[in-house]
């Protein structure tokens, strides 16, 4: 179980991070959802120990997220983490030799469904090929917390949808997902929670079931809880109109 | 030796991409340190030139005497450490290579060996910077051998035995002058 108590970080002064406190049980698919800047990578990073943190603690089955045990949580960024001049054979020799559980035939079967070519180095690859690549190493890392800060940005509609199936198809019970993607529609069907982030603070957690129960989608109830409003536009534009004509 | 050399290296850099400026720059080092052979014949042929000679053997003048080891030295050991500074910098551009065409660094720091990322920084740097001293040191030893053995013995200027005092002073020219 990965857990997150009272997580605090500033960035300058600025709270990036308040009170964060959650958990992730192993099996969950979580959705991480929250406008730009509301702490999403931060919060990833924070668990990874990738930035220091003022206050709080991560522990992974009760023990603190260290070298030891990091092995067990894998991340998959779209400032993307792959070594761009090695080719998709010489990262799985590299992960082989520094993570056991690498899981080699996954890989295997990843890189040949993505048909990415496996001789050539990842920096020739499309933007599209170097998201996918860097979800099957978070994928075949051997970990069973997988982090995934918008794995997808760049990828086409149908690439997505391959890869919605194809984790669907391939994950362990064991397996837990943290995704943050701005796609809500796409992977509500996928999720089976979501938390949302906002200034830093988590405003909604829920289970996709419970949503489905009370007949809510995803998108509806991250409009409830940002209290979005739908006139805002419209009024906006009127008001300008108004200038405008005056 | 090449895989083990891969491995002391960031994750992309090929050894012969930096082993081969590595090795001119010693080779062009210890070339340049010959600079004090340079200043030893000038030295002798200046003493020389002040000599009488009679039946192919030269008298010195009681005042003829040559420069100290120290002196002469100079700064001919400054390639090396040119190339130990060299390091300082190849050491940080290791650091920096992971944030290039991605954030490598994000995965290096995740690794279960706590170690590695530091392993890959600085291990060439250290390594040549002590493969540096130790050319330092070899070299010095050679030359002042040579010098105290080519010298003839009534050149010698007095205190010659204790030219490493000096010597020290030379070798980093921008602490000592």
């Amino acid at each position: 179980m990965l857990e997150i108590k009272n997580l605090e970080k500033r960035y300058h002064g600025v709270r990036a991070l308040e009170g964060i406190s959650l958990t992730l049980r192993p099996g969950e698919i979580v959705g991480l959802f929250g406008e730009n800047g509301a702490g999403k990578t931060t919060l990833m990073k924070s668990i990874l120990g990738l930035t220091s943190i003022h206050s709080g603690e991560v522990t992974l089955d009760g023990v603190p997220v260290t070298n030891k045990n990091i092995a067990r949580i894998s991340f998959a960024t779209c400032e993307h983490s792959f070594f761009p001049s090695l080719t998709p054979e010489d990262h799985k020799e590299f992960y082989q030799a520094h993570f056991p559980a690498f899981k080699s035939r996954r890989f295997d079967a990843l890189t040949e469904f993505f048909e990415l070519p496996l001789n050539r180095k990842v920096k020739t690859y499309s933007s599209g090929q170097k998201n996918q690549f860097e979800v099957i190493l978070a994928l075949c890392q051997g970990a069973d917390y997988i982090l995934m800060d918008e794995p997808f940005a760049g990828n086409d509609i149908f690439n997505r949808e391959d890869f919605y199936k194809v984790l669907s198809g391939i994950l362990e019970p064991t397996e837990t997902i943290l995704l943050s993607t701005h796609l809500l529609e796409e992977i509500e069907d996928f999720i089976g929670r979501a938390i949302l982030l906002r200034k830093g603070k988590i405003t909604g957690d829920i289970e996709t079931m419970t949503l489905m129960e009370e007949g809510k989608s995803l998108v509806s109830y991250v409009k409830e809880i940002y209290q979005y409003q739908p006139d805002r536009v419209s009024k906006s534009l009127s008001a300008l109109a108004g200038e405008d004509q005056q | 030796m090449k895989r083990k050399l891969k491995d002391l290296l960031p994750v992309g850099i090929r050894p012969q991409e930096e082993v081969k400026p590595i090795l001119i720059g010693l080779i062009g080092s210890a070339l340049f340190s010959q600079s004090f052979w340079f200043s030893y014949f000038e030295n002798y042929n200046r003493i020389i030139q002040m000599s009488e000679r009679q039946n192919q053997v030269y008298y010195y003048g009681q005042s003829a005497v040559m420069n100290s080891f120290a002196e002469l030295f100079g700064h001919c050991m400054i390639g090396f450490l040119l190339i130990a500074v060299s390091m300082l910098v190849l050491a940080v551009f290791h650091y920096l290579y992971h944030y290039q065409g991605s954030k490598s660094i994000y995965r290096m720091k995740c690794l279960p060996d706590r170690w590695e990322l530091l392993r890959r920084c600085l291990s060439i740097p250290v390594l040549v910077l002590l493969l540096c001293v130790l050319l330092v040191l070899v070299l010095t030893l050679l030359y002042y051998g040579i010098y105290l053995l080519a010298t003839p013995r009534e050149l010698l200027p007095p205190g010659s035995e204790h030219p490493l005092q000096n010597l020290f002073k030379n070798l980093l020219p921008f602490l000592g002058h």
